[in-house]
């Protein structure tokens, strides 16, 4: 076992902490702390698994952009109820039931299942953000477009639903 | 490193993100469940091209965008909710309309 898979099973266990932390937590606060560690540690087992632009896309978007607009959120909402950001649990029996049953199942089929992928085989680190660009701009060119579509008009839409919050 | 261990994170991550979903009675708390488990299904993109495809990584690279979109737009209608209805519990908003 050298250092690289000391650091994979760190960011692993850590991953797996955090979500388990999410459940848990009372505070909605809390809970977007936490998924901020949890997706900063995807984002480390990512750049393990040689994909680095996926890893700084998920450390710019996900713990620089969608946490905060979280935590926006969340501070905008309580000064609007006034009231304590603490969160009820209901459901739970139901709730545990189904993810373990969940869980049960695909560790199942993954434990019945051999995969015959070779983890040594991978390309060098410095081929593919070049080659990832090269893809996007050639076979992925129309999903592209049209994610910057979507992304455009969600954000027109996110702006004008929430901007009735001022004009009252 | 084994590919497994990254396939059992992930169901473990999406397990917890639908147990979050179906247990806590808050809005903002089920849009956390739902990042949770967008990203346990982009670790499993990343590592089954893991062996020098990129393919999942173009797809999980897409997976994000759809994301960010689904929740600009899910905190704008949680924050619409919050502040007419002065509750983001989603089982106490019943009504779509004003009652008359």
């Amino acid at each position: 076992m050298n250092l690289k898979d000391i650091i994979h099973y760190f960011f692993l266990l850590l991953a797996a902490l955090a979500a388990v932390g999410i459940l848990m937590a009372k505070n909605v606060l809390h809970a977007a702390l936490s998924l901020i560690i949890c997706l900063l540690s995807i984002a480390g087992i990512f750049v393990l698994l040689h994909a680095e632009l996926l890893a700084v896309t998920q450390i710019m978007v996900y713990a620089g952009g969608v946490v905060i607009l979280m935590i926006f959120g969340v501070m905008l909402s309580s000064r609007v109820a006034n009231k304590p950001l603490n969160v009820e649990t209901a459901r739970k029996i139901p709730g545990f039931i189904t993810g373990a049953g969940l869980l049960f199942i695909i560790v199942y089929a993954l434990t019945t299942t051999s995969f015959s992928l070779h983890p040594n085989s991978s390309t060098p680190a410095s081929n593919n953000v070049r080659e990832i660009g090269f893809q996007l701009m050639s076979s992925y060119v129309a999903p592209l477009e049209i994610a910057g579509i979507l992304l455009l008009i969600s954000l027109i839409g996110a702006a004008v639903t929430a901007s009735f919050l001022i004009k009252k | 490193m084994a590919i497994e261990h990254l396939l059992y994170l992930s169901a473990f991550l999406f397990s917890i993100g639908l147990v979050i979903i179906i247990t806590k009675r808050n809005a903002i708390m089920m849009l956390l469940g739902i990042e949770l488990m967008l990203n346990a299904a982009n670790l499993n993109l990343v590592a089954f091209g893991y062996d020098g495809k990129i393919e999942g990584q173009v797809f999980a690279l897409f997976v994000v965008i759809v994301a960010v979109c689904e929740a600009a737009v899910g905190m704008a209608i949680v924050l619409r909710v919050y502040h007419y209805y002065t509750t983001s519990v989603p089982d106490d908003i019943s009504n779509l309309k004003e009652q008359r």
